[in-house]
């Protein structure tokens, strides 16, 4: 009622005109500036916010020191990631301060960068009057940042736009236009990404609502396809590759027109942003779980009689090493992500494709029968019988209100029918092979990762001709198969066999897939 | 203050005609030289509408200004009022008619041989190189084998890729034009060619560039909020690279990742 009111309030025509004008007046003025959009801001995770406020806060201010804000990012040296910026070192010079100028050395592969992202005039690059940053990282300087405003690459020259009182000695280290890499990485990630991942790569920007599958959420540090072994992060590489060609059957589209460089940059943002979705997500875990320091746990504990001073002494501590905390996570993750990298993570098959004949592909019809009709069904149409089923959520372990399956996310996730032709990860050989060799973890897919190679390609062999299967094509095989089966299961089945087994009978009881007992 | 206005007014009518004359030798209204020998027809018919328009421009600027310099001396004959003149109004109906039914027979030909597929040219028809399915919000492009023809089916030997068309030079090239979703609209702005595509359809489009080199492919329907997005390339090769291109592809496509794990593993 009061808001109606409002509408009857006894404006004139003329009034209105008059406060629109004085409304266009105002807006002209001020301009767009009075109605910018609101900051962006790194959001906190749902477990952050359920602990207790002062560690809440702590993690907060810990996660903000070592990542900054998206406006002010800080590059933490303890991350595997590529910040961008040229390392170099001064040189033996006789120039006595107060100076601007000094003679420095820098890689050999600092000219391709210098060349590729700076103007050269008249033999020297110019970095404009505010001159890009110049971080010292050891001698007299030391953690002190100047500015360059140009650099002659013939004589080796720095020109700074600070006048330093003594000159640097000889061999200490700097680096130029440091974290330019994750900065032009986050312009990128703001123009192509952010409305769909989210300013802080949770999947949940401005668009993420309307599609389905839903966009992915960095903050766990895990990704659906990669070429690593199972238990491995993602590579840059995979990455890469994503972004160039996309997820066809998702909304994931083909960035295949952004520069290397700029590929490269959005690479590495995203690694960081998943980097520190992750260590935000290690702390809350360790401090709910290990801990137990969200409010509810202490309300609890509060009610059974534990005093509140003791508590709060706990929160103290808990306070106190939060530093050392994400310090030991960040070590941690860095160890696996930079693991990612190593030739050693990289799922690389041992044996080459089995040649792709009708023999081949029975057997690998028979590995899966054996393994993947629980999922995929028994025509791969992904309508196995774990479709049907409720699962239980592994972190509360509770039932799904839904029947199906669900992903790491929370999100129910469909095993893909594979008569259609549509590999999210690349539907080349090896993208299969590694599919079924390394899992998808998140998705629960198993990995095969102790199977037999050759065993693996009769399955690729095997999958990648679904979409072209002739009815009955293989009924015989099937057939030989169920007999085998009978005929060595005269007692139990073999441990291997027996979710399978089970699923089977569950199939033909729900009496809504095909039944695959007869055999 | 007369002389200003009289200024002021001439101003308008020179610059439109200057205008006129020298846009057609440069580039200005076309996003670049025409990249194909259809498109330089396209052009031209453009071309031939522009000059028809100058001459309405200048032959009415000129009646008009001559009936305004001719009353201006007669100061002592009134002016009447006319209601209409039947004879005028037929003339200035059916000249204008006459010329844009000159101007739809005219194009007929360019329009069949862009639109109506039995006068697409016979190679081109004959072997179309690939399936172009717009989706949101990219082009995903699927390939024959090399020495196969392209099936509306999806074949096992298929070569697929994405936002990047590979097409040969300086031959008419014909390709598939589908969509998975919405309607999106393929565009080569250089090879003057836009084409809907229509949910359900398969359309045939066909386009040359002459020269090899690398072509804008975008989307010009507003196909959801990522429209934008929609922004691929056309890369027109030589014969012998367009072969080469096809053979990598399918090697980069049947990669079983075994190679690149050196000899140590075979041993």
């Amino acid at each position: 009622m009061r808001l109606s009111s409002f509408g009857v309030l006894p404006v004139s025509i003329r009034q209105k005109i008059k406060l629109l004008a004085v409304l266009c007046v105002g807006f002209v003025l001020t301009g767009c500036d009075a109605f910018s959009p609101p900051e962006a801001k790194f959001v906190v995770r749902e477990e952050t916010t359920e602990l207790t406020d002062d560690v809440a806060d702590s993690v907060e201010k810990e996660l903000e020191s070592a990542f900054g804000t998206p406006h002010e990012l800080v590059a933490w040296l303890k991350l595997p990631i590529d910040y961008g910026g040229i390392p170099g070192a001064t040189e033996e010079s006789d120039i006595e301060g107060p100076l601007n100028k000094f003679p420095v050395a820098f890689d050999a592969e600092a000219d391709e960068v210098f060349q590729s992202q700076f103007r050269e005039e008249d033999g020297e690059f110019h970095f404009g009057e505010r001159g890009t940053r110049l971080d010292w990282v050891t001698g007299e300087y030391a953690g002190q940042t100047m500015h360059v405003t140009g650099y002659d690459p013939e004589k080796n020259f720095l020109t700074t736009r600070e006048k330093m009182e003594i000159a640097p000695a000889a061999g200490d280290t700097f680096v130029l236009s440091a974290g330019d890499k994750l900065k032009a990485g986050r312009a990128l990630y703001m123009e192509h990404c952010m409305h769909c991942h989210g300013v802080s790569g949770d999947g949940n920007g401005p668009t993420a609502p309307y599609l389905n599958p839903r966009p992915r959420d960095y903050r766990l540090g895990q990704f659906k396809f990669k070429s690593t072994k199972p238990a491995e992060k993602i590579r840059r590489d995979d990455l890469s590759r994503i972004i160039k060609y996309g997820i066809p059957g998702t909304y994931m589209p083909s960035f295949l027109l952004l520069e290397e460089d700029q590929l490269l940059a959005l690479v590495e943002y995203v690694r960081w942003l998943s980097m520190r979705g992750e260590l935000e997500y290690r702390a809350d875990q360790e401090l709910i779980l290990a801990s137990g320091l969200t409010e509810e746990i202490i309300d609890e504990r509060i009610e059974d009689g534990d005093t509140p001073e003791e508590i709060q002494e706990e929160v103290d501590d808990a306070v106190a090493e939060m530093p050392e905390l994400f310090d030991g996570l960040a070590e941690g993750l860095a160890e696996s992500w930079a693991f990612a990298e190593d030739e050693e993570s990289l799922i690389v098959p041992t044996v080459a494709r089995v040649p792709d004949t009708f023999e081949s592909r029975a057997r690998g019809r028979k590995f899966f029968l054996e393994k993947c009709t629980n999922c995929h069904g028994y025509n791969g149409r992904g309508n196995g019988s774990m479709t049907e089923d409720f699962q239980e959520n592994e972190q509360t372990k509770e039932l799904y209100p839904e029947p199906g399956l669900f992903d790491i996310w929370g999100n129910p996730i469909k095993p893909r029918n594979l008569t259609k032709g549509l590999y999210r990860g690349g539907r080349r050989p090896i993208d299969l092979y590694r599919r079924l060799f390394g899992g998808i973890g998140p998705s629960k897919m198993p990995n095969f990762a102790t199977t037999d190679p050759s065993t693996l390609w009769d399955t690729v062999n095997y999958v990648m001709h679904i979409p072209f299967e002739k009815p009955d094509e293989y009924t015989e095989v099937d057939q030989e198969y169920f007999e085998q089966k009978k005929a060595a299961g005269g007692e139990e089945p073999k441990t291997a066999d027996r979710d399978a087994d089970s699923a089977e009978i569950k199939q033909t009881s729900t009496g809504t897939t095909e039944s695959s007992d007869q055999g | 203050m007369r002389w200003f206005w009289i200024l002021f007014f001439a101003v308008c009518p020179i610059a439109a005609l200057v205008i006129c004359i020298i846009a057609p030798g440069m580039d200005w209204w076309f996003p670049s030289e025409a990249g194909s020998p259809l498109g330089e027809r396209i052009d031209s018919l453009f071309h031939l509408i522009l000059y028809i328009v100058t001459g309405t421009f200048i032959g009415t600027q000129i009646a008009m200004v001559f009936v305004l310099w001719k009353s201006s001396k007669q100061d002592d004959e009134r002016a009447w009022f006319s209601h209409g003149s039947h004879n005028l109004e037929v003339i200035w109906t059916i000249v204008p008619a006459g010329i844009l039914l000159f101007i739809a027979l005219y194009q007929m030909d360019v329009w069949a041989e862009y639109r109506v597929v039995s006068n697409f040219p016979k190679e081109a028809r004959r072997a179309p190189v690939a399936e172009v399915m717009a989706r949101q919000f990219e082009w995903r492009i699927r390939y024959p084998e090399p020495g196969r023809i392209l099936q509306i089916q999806a074949q096992p030997t298929d070569l697929y890729a994405v936002n990047e068309l590979i097409v040969p030079a300086a031959k008419p090239v014909m390709i598939y034009l589908k969509t998975q979703d919405v309607q999106h609209s393929f565009f080569l702005p250089e090879l003057r060619v836009k084409q809907d595509a229509v949910p359900g359809q398969i359309i045939p489009v066909w386009f040359e560039a002459t020269k090899p080199g690398e072509y804008d492919l975008v989307c010009a329907e507003l196909c959801g909020w990522g429209h934008y997005k929609m922004g691929a390339r056309v890369v027109a090769l030589a014969e012998e690279e367009f072969a080469a291109a096809m053979e990598q592809l399918e090697t980069e496509q049947s990669d079983d990742g075994f190679a690149e794990s050196g000899d140590d593993d075979e041993e």
